[in-house]
């Protein structure tokens, strides 16, 4: 019951942030289906690359947006993890191999999405690609966490390829 | 004259420098533990949240 509920809740967020990202931009992004790293599982596939492009991911992307983008719905999440060395393993370390080995396989960046449960989401992505923002919240080793809603913010040049 | 004058550090600087302390420690105060991990949420949706609760109900 309890898995059943956390994958619809983790369809939930992904449909969320499909909505959130086709309203921001005015192009479509959709939810890739039976999502959770099809692309991955599929890489010696000989699915067509343009298709796995498009499918890599846990949401289908225009096809010249820079990012590669993983969700995770959760029912919380403790900062003081990332800071601690004393915890041994993270489940956002998972997040960021999973997130990482989607984007190389299409050449695209890793990008984060995280939504807790009664909280605001935020982002990771590689901190060198936003090196002189003061809009960060915390840095997680190459990687820089971000408030959504100010990650939007960016212009587009900063999410599609010219 | 301005070449004398040295940038204090931040509020958020030294909140950074004790979390940076404490999490050095290898048996930090869960209860500190907990005020850290709310001072990164709120900087997630502080604001907003301060925002929704003045509005009127």
């Amino acid at each position: 019951m309890a898995k059943i509920n956390s994958k619809k809740k983790g369809n939930r967020v992904e449909l969320e942030l499909a909505k959130k990202l086709t309203e921001r931009f005015g192009q479509e992004f959709k939810r890739v289906p039976m999502s959770g790293a099809w692309a991955t599982n599929n890489r010696e596939s000989e699915i067509r690359e343009d298709a796995k492009e498009v499918l890599a991911g846990d949401i289908m992307c225009p096809k010249n947006f820079k990012f590669s983008v993983e969700s995770k719905g959760r029912i919380d999440f403790n900062f003081w993890d990332l800071l601690n060395n004393d915890t041994e393993h993270l489940e956002i370390d998972d997040w960021i191999a999973q997130a990482e080995a989607d984007a190389k396989l299409v050449g695209k960046e890793p990008l984060i999405y995280v939504k807790v449960n009664n909280r605001k989401p935020f982002v990771l992505f590689h901190s060198a690609l936003l090196p002189n923002s003061n809009e960060k919240v915390l840095l997680y080793g190459d990687y820089r966490i971000m408030r959504f809603d100010y990650f939007m913010e960016l212009t587009e040049a900063f999410f599609f390829e010219e | 004259m301005s070449q004398r004058r040295e940038k204090s550090k931040s509020d958020r600087e030294v909140f950074l420098d004790f979390v940076k302390k404490i999490s050095e420690q290898e048996d930090a105060d869960p209860k500190i533990q907990r005020v850290i991990n709310e001072h990164f949420w709120e900087l997630i949706d502080g604001e907003d949240k301060q925002q929704e609760e003045g509005k009127p109900s």
